[in-house]
């Protein structure tokens, strides 16, 4: 029966990059809109990219280890490091309060999600 | 760049044309039912396509793989086209009871219901970040076709299953070229066609034993068993009901083979246990098992033939591993080393894994009545002392792997072994449990002495 419910029930998002769109729609953003801003952003094509998961600003918790998958999936060939980034990563994607990461500039992609050069 | 009402039929044509002509090769004049020979088509033309992709990688930077791919299956298809054809088979028409005509319609329905519900909804996790991660970075790789050989070594994305066979990647990737663009909704075609194969697989081994009404019950119960159509299902895009359709119909046609005397059956078999190890890592698991189950079942006279279950497999899954290494590919971190020392610590946590698989095969909701259907058929045969050694085979293809996947979890290195177990187990247990039902159905028409078909 879930089968049937399932058919006729609405999918969170519809078309070509519906999957994707789906494991980041927690940071209001699409799947194409992350990359453009990455891509503006003219990182080198393989960079080392340390991703700092935080809070929303209404306290609720986000999922560290889906978005650290579907940034890894979306900005291939880049590194995205979750736990420990290696010595040399210059760049950083922040989710959530950026407070925590010393950074020397701030590119705002959204309310939640910011791109960052690291100290 | 072609419209995809134009280019995904054609994508799927030029693999059954494929798949048709290694029919044709593979089955050596076996009669074979229209629905087996398609769910045969799709199956090897998969499996022959995603093994020429990955051989002739060298070749795409200067020529496309769609070219290279097509141009293989036309050939193949001309040759076979000449020397060999398929057998049908005579003693099944077409000419349908009521019952059965309502039996066919509520089948018919169900596999239109799992197409369209696969078709409405997002791929899941490992369908997305397994599989389809995979398939995007071949389309996007310049030269398109090639799998990025930085990728297999990348420590950051290890999560992704480097190691895994390429057959589900490959797939989608064949949608993608045909598109000319990355479609995560198009690309879900292909997993309803791999649940058609699987129903077509078990209910023509049904019928080779029972009566028509036996095989569309049959398929219609598969279809009523979550775990094959939703999470990890068809609709989901993981490799699991892919895997369940090469495997169930290697063990259905090992047992014909083993059966009628008729061993070449067993190249079909042996055919589908190359696929299925393209298809999953533990593949490997499932295709030896059910390879040293039939030399263990088989008359001494069988053994050479049957042989080709082990060695098929083996051989053509030997220049993948060799890539693996080659490339040093990440290994996924769910399991220890085997030493010593270890197996003593692993003592400990056997009841955990044995209460954990057990609580799964009976957890309602989850496979309905199969396994316990599949222990009482088995108590049953032995009180009743009534069984052929292709019985036995239906049994260890079942029960060996089973065990073996206990035993592995012995090595978790999760911390929570329970968690683990609980995680992928019912996964595991996808290409399994079509086996155990076919082998129900075969020990209840028996047992009942409903009608027997005797023309396999």
């Amino acid at each position: 029966m879930r089968l049937y419910a399932g058919l006729f029930a609405r999918p969170a998002s519809t078309g070509a990059a519906a999957s994707i769109d789906e494991q980041v729609a927690s940071l209001k953003l699409s799947a194409a809109e992350i990359r453009a801003a990455v891509q503006r952003a003219a990182w080198p094509a393989d960079a080392d990219v340390s991703l700092t998961v935080g809070q929303r600003d209404g306290g609720g918790a986000l999922n560290a280890t889906q978005l650290h998958y579907a940034l890894s999936y979306l900005l291939y060939p880049k590194r995205i490091w979750l736990t420990s980034a290696p010595p040399a990563t210059r760049h950083g994607i922040v989710i959530g309060s950026p407070d925590h990461v010393s950074h020397t500039e701030i590119v705002r992609v959204s309310d939640l999600m910011m791109l960052v050069k690291l100290k | 760049m072609m419209p995809a009402w134009v280019a995904i039929p054609f994508s799927l044509v030029v693999l059954l044309v494929l798949g048709d002509a290694a029919v044709k090769i593979a089955s050596r004049g076996v009669p074979l039912l229209w629905y087996e020979r398609g769910a045969l088509a799709w199956l090897l033309g998969t499996g022959a396509a995603t093994i020429a992709w990955f051989l002739l990688n060298p070749l795409y930077r200067w020529v496309s793989p769609i070219w290279i791919v097509t141009g293989i299956a036309m050939t193949l298809a001309l040759v076979a086209s000449r020397s060999r054809r398929v057998e049908r088979v005579a003693a099944v028409g077409f000419r349908f009871s009521p019952i059965d005509a309502a039996l066919a319609l509520v089948l018919l329905i169900q596999l239109v219901i799992l197409g369209a519900a696969a078709m409405w909804t997002t791929l899941g996790w490992d369908g997305l970040f397994n599989f389809e991660l995979k398939a995007r970075l071949v389309f996007e790789h310049t030269p398109a076709g090639q799998l990025p050989a930085g990728y297999f070594g990348d420590a950051t994305r290890g999560w992704s299953h480097p190691r895994y066979p390429p057959l589900v990647p490959f797939t989608e990737f064949w949608i993608y070229s045909w598109l000319g663009r990355v479609d995560q909704a198009a690309v879900k075609i292909v997993f309803p066609l791999f649940y058609y194969s699987l129903i077509a697989l078990v209910c023509g081994a049904v019928r080779r034993v029972a009566n028509r009404r036996s095989a569309l019950v049959t398929g219609i119960a598969l279809g009523c068993v979550p775990a094959f159509t939703l999470l990890p299902g068809a609709s989901s895009g993981y490799a699991d009901v892919p895997l369940a359709a090469s495997v169930a119909g290697a063990a259905c046609f090992t047992f014909v083979a083993l059966r009628t005397g008729e061993l070449r059956y067993a190249h079909l078999a042996a055919g589908l246990l190359v696929v299925a190890v393209w298809t999953k890592a533990e593949a490997v698991i499932l295709a030896g098992a059910i390879g040293l189950a039939a030399l263990g079942a088989a008359e001494t006279i069988g053994r050479g033939r049957l042989s080709a279950l082990l060695w098929a497999p083996a051989l053509t899954l030997a220049p993948w591993s060799a890539a693996l290494e080659v490339y040093g590919a990440q290994p996924t971190g769910d399991f220890r080393a085997l030493t010593f020392s270890g197996i003593g610590s692993t003592i400990d946590t056997l009841a955990v894994v044995s209460s954990t698989v057990a609580r799964e095969l009976i957890l309602p909701g989850h496979w309905g009545l199969v396994w316990p259907a599949f222990f009482v058929s088995v108590l049953l045969m032995m009180a009743a002392r009534r069984s052929t050694r292709a019985d036995w085979f239906l049994v260890a293809a079942v029960l060996v792997p089973l065990n073996v996947y206990a035993c592995v979890y012995l090595f978790s290195s999760w911390p929570d072994v329970r968690e683990h177990v609980g995680f992928s187990i019912p996964r595991l247990l996808v290409p399994l449990a079509p086996v155990a039902t076919f082998f129900v159905v075969r020990r209840a028409v028996d047992d009942l002495g409903i009608e027997r078909v005797e023309w396999a």
